[in-house]
């Protein structure tokens, strides 16, 4: 009877170290589960945050290149009146065809300030749109054809021609 | 951002005076009625004003070209981030599901 008593009480004890051990090891496993995956969280985090980082160097250096090459463009484009009028004496040519000279000068102002109103967003007269290459369309900045034509807003046929 | 304010660019007209057109010119200004005031430039003069009207116009086109990519890299920053968000956002649910799957097998809870 003793004997079993006291094999109950030892039962018993262990049983409530088992319980105790249990769910210590319990708590102890959901504490480091829970560690990891906020760890796990902030390795992902910083991934992301990587990730963004060089996605948004990767647009800024497309940007950067993409201005680059305008920049040039726009040098470039800027360098041909100089090219023109070096070709030329435009004092002795205006002393000999005053006349002619007047005319070109004064179409050439009409141009240059049209670009400025083009520049600024000012609507495609008819003539424009209907204009087959940049020459045509605007001698001073022949370059905004090919700009408007990419966008679709010139007339793929010409008025003049789409009745012949 | 709103559009820039289009610009009409008032007519400018040259007169070019020579010394065999100079005194027809002037008669010509004359009948007009005003008063007879010229403000003359050399060639080199005209010159300059078309290479500064020219540098101007292509420091526009350049402003443009900077305010272009400064949109271009807002738009792109701004969807990175987002896509950014979404993904710690769905990480964060995936997270919360593990962790309440896990919980589910301990008898004492």
């Amino acid at each position: 009877m003793k004997l079993s008593g006291l094999l109950l009480i030892v039962i018993m004890t262990m049983s409530g170290i088992g319980y105790w051990y249990y769910t210590d090891t319990q708590r102890t496993i959901a504490v480091l589960t829970s560690n990891n995956a906020k760890l796990e969280m902030a390795v992902a985090t910083n991934e992301d945050t990587i990730k963004t980082m060089a996605a948004d160097f990767a647009a800024a250096s497309a940007e950067l290149k993409r201005v680059n090459t305008e920049f040039a463009a726009i040098r470039t484009q800027n360098n041909r009146l100089a090219n023109k009028l070096a070709d030329f004496d435009l004092g002795l040519l205006a002393a000999a065809k005053p006349e002619s000279i007047e005319r070109a000068v004064n179409r050439g102002s009409a141009n240059a300030s049209r670009c400025f109103e083009l520049l600024s967003g000012a609507t495609l007269t008819d003539s424009e749109k209907e204009a087959e290459n940049g020459d045509k369309f605007n001698k001073e900045c022949p370059w905004l054809y090919d700009s408007y034509k990419s966008r679709g807003m010139l007339n793929d046929t010409p008025a003049n021609t789409s009745n012949e | 951002m709103p559009d820039v304010d289009q610009v009409n660019m008032r007519k400018v007209e040259w007169i070019i005076l020579t010394e065999d057109n100079m005194d027809e010119k002037i008669a010509e200004l004359k009948a007009g009625g005003a008063a007879l005031a010229i403000f003359g430039l050399t060639a080199q003069g005209y010159e300059n004003l078309g290479l500064n009207f020219s540098d101007i116009r292509a420091l526009v086109q350049q402003q443009q070209q900077i305010i272009v990519a400064y949109d271009n890299y807002y738009k792109a920053s701004v969807q990175a981030l987002d896509a950014a968000e979404t993904q710690r956002l769905q990480e964060e649910v995936a997270d919360t599901v593990t962790k309440s799957e896990g919980s589910k097998w301990n008898p004492f809870d």
